[in-house]
C-alpha cells in the first residue's frame, strides 16, 4: 500500500548539507499497522512527511496505493492527499471551530454537501465516542479528547492510509492505551493500513505488526514486531526491546561483570523465550538434568500479539562443563540464550 | 446662531463617520489581501517568492514613513482620477484609505504569523488548495487579532480624519481646529473633542467585544447601518440638488466663513445663484484647487501672493475683482509705542514668505527697519539691509503669533487673527494704510475672466450686506471695502 524507494532527503543549513534520510526502502501492506522507531533526530519526522509529500524527497519514489506521488502536478497530488489521513503530535485542531466543524473540514474542502457532511461527521462521533462533545471548541477538550478528534477528522475522507505523527507522545500513558486502542479497533475495522512514527518501544509492541528501526537518516533494521522483540540485531534494537521490557541487569552487578571467562567465574546469561518455551519449566530442569543451580536476577513476561515473550537474567552455577552442556539444552528448546558476562 | 452651531455639528459627525467609514471599509478589505500576500510569499510559506514579498514589503514601509499631510497632497493627481476631484469629503476619503491599507497589511501579516504553522501543515495534508488554507484556517484563526488590528485601524483613522480640513473634507476635527484652534471658542473645541472621545470608545469596545467573541456580527450590523445611511445620505443631495447655477468658491476656515455665509444668502436671494464654500486651511491648495477645476473661484489672497504664485507654479488663473484690505497690525504687550521698543527687541512676524515680506515692508514703513528694494513684497529677514535697533525676527505659523504676543516684544498680526484673539486694531502701535497693495481678490480661471456668473459673485460680494456682515466682523476699521479705490 505504502511503497518507498530509495528515499533521499537532505536539507541545506549553514554548516553545509545535512542529510536527513539516507536510501530508504520501506513497503507497508495493506491494512498492516507499520511503526518506524528513533530516537529524536533519527529522521522519523521527515520520513513520515515524505509519504505524502509534506516534505519532497530529493530523490526516490513515493508510491501509495499504486501511484507515485512524485510525478503528480499539484492539483493530482491534493486529489491524492485525500486518500491519506495524517494525525499530529499536538493535535493541529482548528480552535476556531468546534469538534463537528473540525471533522467536517476536510469534507468541506473536497466540496460535499452539507447533509452527506452531517452523516458523515456523525457516524465518525461515533466511532471515536466523541458523540458528547460534538458542540465543544478544541480547548474544551483533554489531550485524550483532541486526538480522537483528530483521528475521526483523518478519517473523514475515508482514506486507504493513516499516517501517525508521535501521535501519542503528548499524551499520559492510560490515554496512549485508549488511542492506542482506537487506532487497531479502526485498522481491523475499515483495513486501514497506518504508518506510524514513534519513540516509544511500548507503542510499536502494543499495536505494531512490523517495525523498522530508524537511525540517523538509516533504516537500520526492520522485522514483524515479535521477532524483533525476541532476536533483535543491532545495538540500537537491542537498547529499545530491553527497555520496553523493563529488563536491565542491576548496577551492582553491571559493574563487577567480565567479559571474558575464567576460573572461579559464573556465567551470567539472558534467556529469551517465544511461545510455548516460555510455558516450559525449563530453567527448573536444569539442576536435575545438569546440576546446574540458577539463579534468578531478573525476569518478565509480556504478551505480544497473543504470543508470550519471556526474558530471564540469571546466573548459572556448576561445573565447568555442565554449564557448557546446559546451555546447549536450552538452545535446544527454542531458547535465545546471551551470555552477558562473568561474575565471581 | 445655536441651532446653526448644532447643525454644523450634526453635519461635521456625519462627515468623519462617513469618511472613516468608507476608508476603514476599503483599507481592511485590500489590506487584508495585501497582508495575506505578504504573509504567504515570506519564505517558507505557502507561495514563497522573495521577489515579491520583497518588492511589497518596501512599498509598504514607503507608504507607512510619508508624513500623512505630505501624502494627501503628493497624492492629489490621483485623487482627482479617482473621485473627481480633489477637494472635499470623498477626495479625503483617498489618502485616509490609502495610509490606512499598508498600516492594516502589517497588523494583518503579524495576525497570520501567529497562526500555528501545524494547522497549516495539517490543511495541506487533507489536500487543501492556497485559496482553502488561507480562508478556512488562516484567517478564521487569526481572527481575534485580526479584529483588534482593524479596530486599531478605524481610531487611528478617525484621528487622520482631522486632518481632511486641510483639503476641504470637513468633520469634526476639522471643526474642532477651526472653531477652536483658529476662532478660539473653547465651546465648540471641546463639544468635538467630547464626541471624538466617545466615538473612539464606542469603535473600541466593539472592537473588544468582537474579538473576543470571534464574532463579526457587530462590525456586520454596523456597516450595515452605515452604507443604508450613505445610500439615503446620496439620494438626499440627488433629489435635493438645486436647480440653480452653482459657483464653489474656496475660502479660508476662520471667520470668513461667517462673512461669506451672508454672501451666500445674498447670492441665492437677489441671484438666484448657489454658492458653495469650501474652506480650506492652507494658502497653497485653494490655488491647485482652482486651476484644476476642483473649484470655481477663490477669495483669500492678495495681488503680490496670487503674483507670486501663478510665477512660481504657472498657474492660469487671474483675478478680477477687489473685495476688502484687512491691515495688518503691530501689537505689543509691553510697548505702548514704536520709540520705546529696546535695543534687540523680539519681533515676531509670520513664516509664510507672503505674510513674511508684508510685515518686514510694514516694519520698513514704520520706520524701523529699511529692507532691500529689489526683493519687492517677498522679502525675508535676510533681505533687511538697515536694523539700527537690532530687531530679532521670529516667524511664527500665523495662528500661533497673537498666543506667542506676550513673550515677544513686538508682533505683526494678519488681520484674521486680531479679533478672535481679543484685540482690536485700534490697539495697534502701527498699521497698514489704505494704500498698501494688500487687498484680497476675487480670482478665477483664465478663462472664465469674462463669464457673466462671475460678474454675479462680484456683484454679491460688493453688496451692502456683504459690506456690513464684514463692518460687524472687523469692526473699528479692520476691514475696508477696496473696490472703490480701484
Amino acid at each position: 500500500m505504502i511503497e518507498l524507494q530509495g528515499i533521499n532527503k537532505s536539507y541545506h543549513t549553514k554548516q553545509g548539507a545535512f542529510d536527513a534520510l539516507k536510501n530508504i526502502n520501506l513497503n507497508v501492506a495493506k491494512a498492516e499497522i507499520y511503526g518506524i522507531i528513533g530516537r529524536s533526530g533519527a529522521g522519523k519526522s521527515t520520513l513520515i512527511r515524505c509519504v505524502n509529500l509534506l516534505e519532497r524527497p530529493n530523490s526516490g519514489k513515493v508510491i501509495v496505493d499504486g501511484v507515485d506521488l512524485l510525478e503528480l502536478n499539484s492539483e493530482a497530488l491534493r486529489e491524492q492527499r485525500h486518500a491519506i489521513g495524517m494525525i499530529f503530535q499536538h493535535f493541529n485542531l482548528l480552535q476556531s471551530r468546534n469538534v463537528y466543524h473540525n471533522i467536517a473540514l476536510p469534507l468541506e474542502l473536497i466540496g460535499i454537501g452539507k447533509t452527506y457532511i452531517a452523516k458523515r461527521v456523525d457516524a465518525l462521533l461515533d466511532l471515536t465516542g466523541l458523540s458528547a462533545h460534538r458542540n465543544h471548541y478544541p480547548n474544551q477538550l483533554s489531550g485524550g479528547q483532541k486526538q480522537r478528534v483528530a483521528i475521526a477528522r483523518a478519517l473523514a475522507t475515508s482514506p486507504k492510509v493513516l499516517l501517525c505523527d508521535e501521535a501519542t507522545s503528548a499524551l499520559d500513558p492510560e490515554t496512549t492505551q485508549s488511542i492506542l486502542d482506537l487506532l487497531k479497533q479502526i485498522n481491523r475495522e475499515l483495513n486501514l493500513t497506518i504508518l506510524l512514527i514513534t519513540h516509544e518501544m511500548d507503542v510499536i509492541k502494543r499495536i505494531c505488526d512490523r517495525a523498522g528501526i530508524l537511525n540517523q537518516g538509516e533504516l537500520i533494521e526492520e522485522a514483524p514486531v515479535l521477532e524483533l522483540f525476541a532476536r533483535p540485531k543491532s545495538k540500537v534494537a537491542k537498547n529499545f526491546t530491553q527497555s520496553a521490557l523493563h529488563i536491565r541487569l542491576p548496577d551492582s552487578l553491571e559493574q563487577r561483570l567480565q567479559s571474558e571467562p575464567a576460573e572461579g567465574l559464573h556465567p551470567i546469561v539472558k534467556l529469551t523465550f517465544l511461545g510455548a518455551a516460555a510455558e516450559e519449566p525449563i530453567v527448573g530442569s536444569l539442576y536435575t538434568r545438569f546440576n546446574v543451580s540458577t539463579n534468578i536476577l531478573q525476569a518478565n513476561l509480556e504478551m505480544i500479539h497473543n504470543s508470550t515473550i519471556g526474558m530471564t537474567i540469571c546466573e548459572l552455577q556448576g561445573k565447568p562443563g555442565a554449564i557448557e552442556h546446559s546451555i546447549e539444552y536450552i538452545r535446544a528448546q527454542n531458547v535465545e540464550v546471551e551470555v552477558l558476562g562473568y561474575v565471581d | 446662531m445655536l441651532t446653526d452651531m448644532n447643525l454644523d455639528l450634526y453635519q461635521a459627525l456625519w462627515q468623519t463617520i462617513y469618511m472613516v467609514f468608507i476608508a476603514s471599509f476599503l483599507s481592511i478589505i485590500l489590506g487584508l489581501g495585501l497582508g495575506v500576500i505578504l504573509y504567504i510569499t515570506r519564505p517558507g510559506k505557502m507561495l514563497a517568492n522573495s521577489t515579491i514579498n520583497k518588492a511589497l514589503g518596501a512599498i509598504v514601509n514607503i507608504t507607512r514613513s510619508i508624513p500623512y499631510i505630505i501624502l494627501m497632497i503628493s497624492i492629489i493627481p490621483l485623487t482627482r482620477l479617482l473621485v473627481g476631484s480633489s477637494i472635499g469629503t470623498n477626495a479625503a476619503i483617498v489618502p485616509l484609505t490609502l495610509a490606512a491599507i499598508p498600516f492594516f497589511a502589517r497588523v494583518a501579516e503579524t495576525a497570520l504569523l501567529e497562526v500555528d504553522p501545524g494547522l497549516i501543515e495539517a490543511a495541506q495534508a487533507m489536500g487543501a488548495t492556497p485559496w482553502q488554507i488561507v480562508s478556512k484556517v488562516l484567517i478564521p484563526e487569526a481572527l481575534s487579532s485580526l479584529i483588534s488590528g482593524a479596530t486599531l485601524t478605524i481610531i487611528s483613522l478617525i484621528s487622520y480624519s482631522a486632518m481632511a480640513g486641510a483639503v476641504g473634507g470637513g468633520g469634526l476635527g476639522d471643526l474642532a481646529i477651526r472653531y477652536g484652534y483658529q476662532r478660539f471658542d473653547v465651546w465648540v473645541m471641546l463639544e468635538t473633542v467630547i464626541i471624538l472621545v466617545v466615538l473612539v470608545q464606542m469603535v473600541q469596545m466593539l472592537g473588544d467585544y468582537s474579538s473576543k467573541f470571534r464574532s463579526l456580527k457587530g462590525f456586520a450590523w454596523l456597516s450595515g447601518l452605515l452604507w443604508l445611511g450613505c445610500i439615503i445620505n446620496i439620494a438626499i443631495s440627488l433629489l435635493g440638488a438645486p436647480k440653480q447655477e452653482t459657483l464653489k468658491v474656496g475660502i479660508m476656515s476662520g471667520v470668513q466663513e461667517q462673512i461669506m455665509q451672508v454672501a451666500q444668502q445674498v447670492a441665492a436671494k437677489q441671484y438666484n445663484l448657489n454658492l458653495q464654500l469650501v474652506t480650506f486651511d492652507d494658502y497653497i491648495l485653494p490655488n491647485t484647487a482652482l486651476n484644476s477645476g476642483s473649484i470655481d473661484a477663490n477669495i483669500f489672497q492678495t495681488v503680490p501672493y496670487l503674483n507670486a504664485q501663478v510665477a512660481e507654479r504657472g498657474y492660469n488663473i487671474t483675478w478680477i475683482a477687489k473685495t476688502f484690505v484687512y491691515p495688518m497690525g503691530l501689537f505689543s504687550k509691553k510697548y505702548s509705542s514704536l520709540a520705546s521698543l529696546p535695543y534687540g527687541a523680539i519681533v515676531a512676524i509670520p513664516n509664510d514668505p507672503s505674510n513674511e515680506g508684508r510685515a518686514l515692508l510694514l516694519l520698513q514703513t514704520a520706520g524701523l527697519i529699511k529692507v532691500n528694494p529689489k526683493v519687492g513684497l517677498l522679502g525675508t529677514p535676510e533681505d533687511v539691509t538697515s536694523n539700527p535697533k537690532n530687531l530679532q525676527f521670529k516667524a511664527l505659523d500665523v495662528a500661533s503669533i497673537s498666543r506667542a504676543l506676550p513673550d515677544v516684544d513686538l508682533a505683526a498680526i494678519t488681520n484674521d487673527f486680531v479679533a478672535p484673539s481679543g484685540l482690536s486694531l485700534t490697539q495697534a502701535l502701527y498699521k497698514e494704510g489704505p494704500d498698501a497693495p494688500y487687498g484680497n481678490i476675487i480670482v478665477v480661471r483664465t478663462q472664465d475672466k469674462n463669464n457673466p456668473l462671475f460678474q454675479k459673485l462680484i456683484m454679491v460680494m460688493h453688496s451692502p450686506q456683504v459690506l456690513q456682515a464684514t463692518e460687524k466682523v472687523y469692526p473699528n476699521g479692520a476691514a475696508i471695502p477696496a473696490w472703490s479705490a480701484s
